[in-house]
């Protein structure tokens, strides 16, 4: 696992992580969330040993990171702009990355590479964005590097690619102890893959959870309701929001499940259900409890 | 390495067409001495320097390079060895090829130079190459990484040659230049000392005559110097921030060290100029004001380009006045002298020998007008100073001497002269001053070392010739501005009239010196060639005249014994109502063709060359005489240029 403990970077007068204390888990999804300047970035750069540290400790099974080739070669990182180099082809990528990470495959690298339609000979720089994050991706996982530090990987991609490229991730995670750690500023792009979040703000962690394993204090209920408006209100329930769609009524209610399920069967409606939440849904319980709007920390 | 190896074959291909219209080369094709090498050497360390490590300039490809499983140090090495290869095979293959070309016998000694060609192009590109590095290690921007280039390579040469000089010479009084100085600027200019190294700019040096053991001390220094930026290179690397990418400057230690030596000059700078506008008399207010004025605006510059933005121009100002309170008390040090440089005179015990030049007294190229102005850069005395060794007794009479010239310095009472002045210290380094000849009385007092034997040999280049020569084929040419005759002499001849020369210079008083004009002059060179050794030939000079005479030789001929025909005056007036001293000048010409003015001139005529004693025989250097003589040979004329004895 990579442990991050008590970690501080400032750049000149900015201070882009404060004291951040973090566990990243072997084998799991963990989502880093926040806003741009939360953090989130410079936290990956700092796990990636690209970045030292101004205080703190950063290590990755035990070990430290900063220009330990040993421990560096367990870790991917997946930046948001790919640099390749000029007149570079896929087939000069495999080549140098063979040479640079011990356990890189070439030939799945290549036979992936020729799945998704790129040619070994054709010049990268004549790729579009996604095809290059595609082909960055490909490298993540063909270095077959035991974490991969990724970010915002899914910014600036059409659906069909965003999907294309999770598939890769999740296939990959399917085949060997794979960790991942996904940096974004968008909860729903990491809604279907994370096992574990974190919420960054202005270079601190603001809350870190087990999404599994989560037990949280907020349900939402959607039912038909003789009078919406007042019997919810006199039902005693803690309502966080409320929407009428023609007869269809959705709310997001505060409590405990059988306190809801009590409040609302005491109203006696027509028909009524829980509905799982988002993790938006969830967070907005998790963040308004220490004071913090969850649509101010991410977009 | 494509552009490496074109460079290096333009070179071969340079050398074996035995022209330069390929390239621009000095004269040396083989050895170290070549220019066109040195260029190419410079041109490759920059830009190997600058392609190497310019991902660093970049936070994208920084992020690419740190993020990879290799220890920094293997970064550096992998880039840094990258770029020496791209010079150093070429470059040992280009020169191999040269010998190879031009020796086809392939002889030892240029294959020598032809080593000796790589190891110089090595120190000088390793110097710069590291310099380079230095550049980009410590900025992350590529425009500011090649001001800084220039800021490194210039600014020894900058400060120490020109600034500290600058101030030397505006309030020192006694200041004709300083070894230290000197010193400096050699070791620590890269150009300087690869241009030394090398054996460039020094006259005589060129192909054969570079030797490692008369170069070695400028080799180690290229190399120590190379060896110690090598150290911190592996440091800044290591330590260098990766967010340092597109920044100004990568260490902010690095800013305020950079900030206070880029500011510090160009504050004093600023003070001169200043003062130049008070005029001489001006007072240390001038000077402080500049400083100010000058601290202000390069502060603010260096803020502005480190920091990317306009309003920065005022930012840190503490240390913008504590950089100005630095540059007032440099400046002030030297206007008030807290140094005793003008008070300094060396102890006796301490001083090996003496030599000393005063302008004006046996000058090689005289114009009386420029009497008062200082010696400083003058070859005449540089010349002395290498030749002459005033020791014993000469030496005590020469500090006595010197003790009453120094405190003139402390009076502001007009020079008639200068005289310069290089102590040869016991400890090896050499002190030079100058000081101001005021009075005749100096000039008597100086009597007794004008006329030593010491004294002669330093200003006589004539004498500082032997043996040797004469068996090289050296031969003497004797002219008097109308002839020029070469005496038929054997080996035995040639050493007689050095004898007498010799005797007849050792009996020559300054009396006869400032009394009479010489009536001739010989030279000593090689075969074919007029750049020599030079001896005048005063009427005292009986023995040399007579031997002269005896090979049919009109040694002893004045220029007043020859049938003039006509004389013709050019005199330069300068116009009134011009805003500078020099104005501008426009040209009189009188023809004086009666024999009674010929007759009333002709005495005072002299050839313009004998005005070696403006000091002492002072002449209209306004007016020029093109006195028409007429030929021996059937209805020929010679025109000799003259001046006339005030």
């Amino acid at each position: 696992m990579i442990e991050i403990r008590e970690i501080s970077k400032s750049f000149e007068e900015v201070k882009a992580v404060n004291n951040v204390t973090l566990t990243i888990q072997d084998g799991a999804v963990t989502g880093l969330l926040g806003t741009n300047g939360a953090g989130k970035t410079t936290l990956l750069r700092i796990a990636a040993g690209i970045l030292r540290p101004d205080e703190g400790s950063i290590t990755a099974d035990g070990e430290n990171i900063f220009d330990v080739p040993a421990v560096k070669e367990k870790i991917f990182f997946l930046p948001d702009k790919p640099y390749f180099f000029a007149n570079a082809t896929t087939a000069s990528l495999a080549r140098f990355y063979k040479n640079t990470y011990p356990d890189f495959s070439a030939e799945r690298f290549l036979e992936l590479a020729k799945y998704f339609g790129f040619e070994e000979n054709q010049r990268l720089r004549t790729f579009s964005k996604g095809m290059k994050k595609q082909v960055s991706i490909l490298c993540a996982v063909c270095a077959n590097t035991k974490y991969i530090l990724c970010d915002e990987v899914f910014d600036g991609l059409d659906p069909v690619v965003r999907q294309s490229v999770t598939g890769i991730l999740r296939d990959e995670m399917g085949r060997r102890e794979l960790t991942l750690v996904i940096a974004s500023h968008n909860l729903r792009e990491l809604e279907e893959c994370c096992d574990y979040i974190g919420i960054l703000h202005k270079g601190g962690v603001l809350l870190s959870r087990d999404i599994q394993n989560m037990e949280y204090e907020i349900h939402k209920v959607q039912g038909i309701f003789k009078d919406s408006g007042k019997e919810l209100l006199s039902a005693g329930l803690s309502l966080v929001s409320c929407r009428q769609t023609g007869f269809l009524t959705t709310l997001l209610a505060r409590g405990g499940k059988e306190e809801v399920r009590a409040a609302i069967e005491s109203l006696e409606p027509e028909c009524w259900e829980f509905l799982p939440l988002t993790l938006e849904e969830i967070f907005i319980n998790e963040t308004e409890a220490i004071g913090y709007d969850i649509k101010t920390l991410i977009s | 390495m494509v552009l490496s190896c074109y460079l290096f074959g333009m070179y071969v291909l340079e050398t074996a067409s035995g022209g330069s219209g390929l390239l621009w080369a000095g004269d040396d094709r083989l050895g170290p001495g070549n220019q066109t090498v040195m260029a190419i050497s410079i041109l490759l360390a920059v830009l190997c320097g600058i392609q190497g490590f310019s991902y660093l300039f970049s936070q994208d490809r920084t992020d690419f390079y740190f993020s990879l499983p290799v220890r920094r140090r293997t970064l550096f090495s992998a880039a840094y060895w990258n770029g020496l290869l791209i010079f150093a095979v070429p470059c040992f293959i280009s020169h191999l090829l040269c010998w190879f070309i031009k020796d086809p016998k392939h002889m030892g000694d240029s294959l020598y130079l032809a080593l000796a060609g790589v190891l110089v192009a090595g120190a000088g590109f390793l110097l710069f190459y590291h310099i380079t590095l230095l550049a980009v290690l410590l900025t992350g921007n590529i425009v500011i990484a090649a001001g800084l280039l220039a800021f490194f390579v210039f600014y020894v040469s900058v400060t120490f040659g020109i600034i500290v000089q600058m101030y030397s010479k505006m309030f020192f009084q006694t200041f004709y230049q300083a070894d230290w100085l000197n010193r400096i600027n050699l070791y620590l200019s890269p150009l300087d000392l690869y241009q030394r190294m090398a054996g460039l700019g020094e006259y005589g040096t060129g192909a054969g005559r570079w030797s490692l053991h008369d170069y070695a001390p400028y080799l180690a220094a290229a190399l120590g110097l190379a060896a110690v930026l090598y150290v911190l290179l592996r440091v800044f690397f290591y330590r260098r921030p990766a967010e340092a990418a597109g920044k100004a400057i990568a260490f902010p230690a690095a800013q305020l060290v950079l900030r206070f030596l880029f500011v510090v000059p160009l504050g004093l700078m600023g003070g001169y100029f200043f003062r130049l506008c008070g005029g001489q008399s001006g007072s240390v207010v001038w000077v402080l004001a500049g400083i100010l004025a000058a601290v202000f605006t390069f502060h603010g510059l260096a803020e502005v380009i480190f920091q990317f933005r306009f309003r920065a121009m005022l930012s840190r100002q503490r240390q913008m006045f504590l950089t100005a309170g630095i540059c007032a008390l440099i400046a002030c040090s030297f206007y008030w002298d807290l140094w005793g440089y003008d008070s300094y005179l060396p102890e006796e015990a301490k001083v090996s020998s003496v030599s000393v030049s005063i302008k004006g007294m046996d000058d090689t190229d005289p114009y009386s007008e420029f009497l008062k102005e200082d010696l400083r850069n003058d070859s005449m005395a540089e010349s002395r100073f290498r030749h002459m060794e005033l020791t014993g007794e000469r030496k005590a009479a020469v500090l006595d001497w010197i003790r009453g010239l120094s405190e003139h310095t402390e009076g502001k009472q007009e020079a008639m002269t200068y005289a310069a002045v290089a102590y040869h210290m016991k400890n090896g380094s050499d002190i030079y001053r100058q000081y101001p000849v005021v009075s005749s009385e100096d000039l008597e007092a100086f009597q007794p070392i004008y006329e030593s034997g010491e004294y002669k040999a330093g200003t006589v280049s004539l004498i500082s010739y032997g043996e040797e020569d004469i068996d090289n084929g050296y031969e003497f040419t004797w002219s008097n501005g109308v002839s020029v005759l070469t005496p038929d002499l054997s080996g035995e001849e040639k050493r007689e009239l050095f004898a007498c020369y010799r005797r007849d210079l050792e009996d020559l008083s300054m009396k006869e010196a400032m009394g009479d004009v010489p009536l001739g002059m010989l030279n000593f060179a090689k075969e074919g060639s007029m750049n020599g050794g030079i001896g005048y030939i005063y009427p005292s000079f009986t023995e040399t005249v007579n031997f002269l005479k005896g090979k049919g030789i009109p040694a002893d001929k004045k220029l007043s014994d020859y049938e003039i025909l006509k004389i013709v005056a050019v005199t330069q007036e300068k116009e009134s109502g011009s805003w500078n001293d020099y104005g501008r000048v426009s040209l009189k010409r009188e023809t004086i063709d009666g024999k009674a003015k010929i007759k009333a001139l002709e005495n005072k005529l002299m050839y313009q060359k004998y005005g070696i004693q403006p000091l002492m025989q002072p002449y209209d250097a306004d007016t020029e005489y093109q006195v028409v003589i007429k030929g021996n040979e059937g209805d020929t004329i010679v025109r000799v240029d003259c001046v006339a004895l005030k």
